[in-house]
């Protein structure tokens, strides 16, 4: 199952992998849609995925969103196959635009999510490498920092200052170039 | 609360008859416990632990830090002790007068905008020291105030395990155009790490012991002069041989303003010779660096124009890559 060929595609397509969350509930996933992650695809090439994948750091809740975005996006990347490369440009504008659009649609509602949740799912997607989604979570929360001051960001994430005064303003000397 | 809690731990205990001190070692975990969550649910809000970001895996920092624009990621130095390093790991540095300082960046202003860069890009490097830069892009109007610093920027870029590097450097003017003053040292760039190697408007000149760039896979050469002679060639004995398969995962290589001087053709033919697993090749004869004056650069190019040569470097270049390579020959 390592070099994933056109025939080995379509097999890969009817194989079922069943995923247990941490609550441990079963998600039986097709085995394309399951490989988006990069973690459990070394599982499956490792043949090790026989009575389930137990996912303990991933909750019931998170894994059934992470599911439904590797579903949306397993059709993508089946178009990527074989393309490592980030200079395959040409190969990705092959992609039927239609289909970019609808998926870009999908992500901006996905992303719909109180910021815990949000955190979540980084951690799951991190966890499970799933590149695409790791991508669309962490580019959500830098989003959500972009053009704050300080005072918004530390409201926003909580963060308590715990800087001294003179602490402060050596940093803002250290740096002061981005503070202006 | 806490009293009733510790009451009913200890009863149990007490009738198994299990020594003191480890009951005390329970107390200890159990107040903690308390404690922490007390503590915990005065600065929870909305649900939302204290400061999530911070204990985030490392590469995810990375990957969130990296979305943000440098100055932004720097700023979130100020947020708290925790946070105040962060930004260090910030794996990409892309430093761009436009967008520091604005376009116009003429006259005596220039100058100071110039230090100010310098400034700037020092004050950083020496932050990320040591630490592993994935990308280092230098975008500036050329300036001799920078000849002194361009050297160390490439030694940092060498240190810290540099994929993707730029040095953007834009003439002064359409006089200067022809003659980059800065030769970009290769000889500090022993780096076997770099996949991507962009360089306008500077000089190159390849040392004679130079051993390539063995990941590189794509070169954008713009406004490069190449000094003839003296890279692609090296003296082995008694006789001048070419480098051989310098570049076995080359892919895009991009030169504009080809004026077919003997160094530019020297480069290409190096290039098709050396480079097997080239799949996009795109020699330009305009100056892109000067889009916004046309005419200007038509002039200029029409000073070079030598048809037989021309036609003779095309043929060559068509006769000697391969069938899979993407030409797109713009002169």
């Amino acid at each position: 199952m390592a070099s994933a060929g056109s025939g080995d595609e379509k097999a890969a397509a009817a194989a079922m992998i069943t995923l247990i969350s941490s609550d441990n509930e079963k998600f039986e996933v097709t085995e394309a849609t399951a490989t988006l992650s990069q973690t459990i695809r070394h599982m499956i090439e490792d043949g090790c995925t026989d009575g389930g994948v137990p996912l303990p750091n991933v909750t019931s809740k998170i894994l059934a969103r992470v599911i439904e975005y590797c579903k949306k996006h397993a059709t993508a990347a089946a178009g990527e196959e074989g393309s490592s490369s980030s200079f395959s440009d040409a190969a990705f504008l092959e992609v039927d635009r239609a289909f970019l659009e609808e998926l870009e649609e999908f992500d901006d509602a996905f992303l719909e999510v109180d910021r815990a949740t949000l955190f979540d799912l980084i951690l799951a997607a991190n966890y499970l490498d799933i590149k695409g989604l790791l991508n669309l979570t962490c580019q959500k929360v830098a989003d959500s920092v972009k053009g704050k001051t300080p005072e918004q960001i530390r409201e926003m994430y909580n963060i308590v200052n715990d800087l001294t005064p003179e602490e402060e303003a050596e940093i803002r000397r250290e740096t002061q170039w981005a503070f202006e | 609360m806490f009293k009733s809690a510790s009451d009913y731990i200890r009863k149990p205990i007490y009738v198994k008859d299990i020594a003191y001190d480890q009951f005390q070692l329970w107390l200890i975990l159990l107040c903690r416990a308390i404690s922490g969550c007390i503590y915990c649910k005065s600065i929870y809000r909305k649900g939302i632990p204290l400061d999530q970001f911070v204990n985030l895996p490392e590469d995810v920092q990375h990957i969130i830090l990296s979305k943000l624009p440098l100055k932004e990621a720097v700023q979130t130095s100020i947020l708290s002790s925790k946070w105040r390093s962060l930004w260090t790991l910030y794996p990409k540095l892309r430093f761009d007068g436009t967008v520091m300082f604005g376009k116009k960046m003429n006259g005596k202003q220039r100058e100071q905008y110039a230090r100010q860069f310098i400034d700037t890009v020092n004050a950083v490097l020496q932050q990320c020291q040591g630490k592993v830069v994935e990308e280092l892009v230098i975008k500036f109007g050329f300036d001799n105030l920078l000849m002194d610093h361009l050297n160390n920027w490439v030694r940092f870029a060498a240190a810290s395990h540099t994929k993707f590097l730029s040095f953007v450097l834009t003439p002064r003017d359409l006089e200067a155009l022809g003659n980059p003053q800065y030769i970009f040292p290769f000889q500090l760039l022993e780096n076997r790490s770099i996949f991507s190697l962009q360089l306008h408007f500077v000089s190159v000149m390849l040392p004679t012991q130079f051993c390539g760039f063995p990941k590189l896979r794509k070169l954008d050469l713009r406004e490069v002069k190449f000094n003839s002679l003296l890279g692609f060639f090296y003296a082995d004995g008694a006789n001048i041989r070419r480098f051989e398969h310098r570049h076995k995962h080359l892919k895009v290589v991009c030169v504009t303003g080809f004026k077919a001087s003997n160094g530019q053709i020297e480069f290409l033919v190096h290039i098709v010779e050396n480079a097997p697993a080239l799949e996009v090749l795109t020699v330009d004869q305009s100056d892109k660096l000067v889009k916004n004056e046309p005419l200007l650069v038509k002039k200029k190019v029409g000073k070079y124009m030598d048809g037989a040569v021309y036609a003779d470097v095309r043929r060559y270049i068509e006769g000697t890559v391969s069938s899979k390579c993407c030409l797109r020959l713009l002169f």
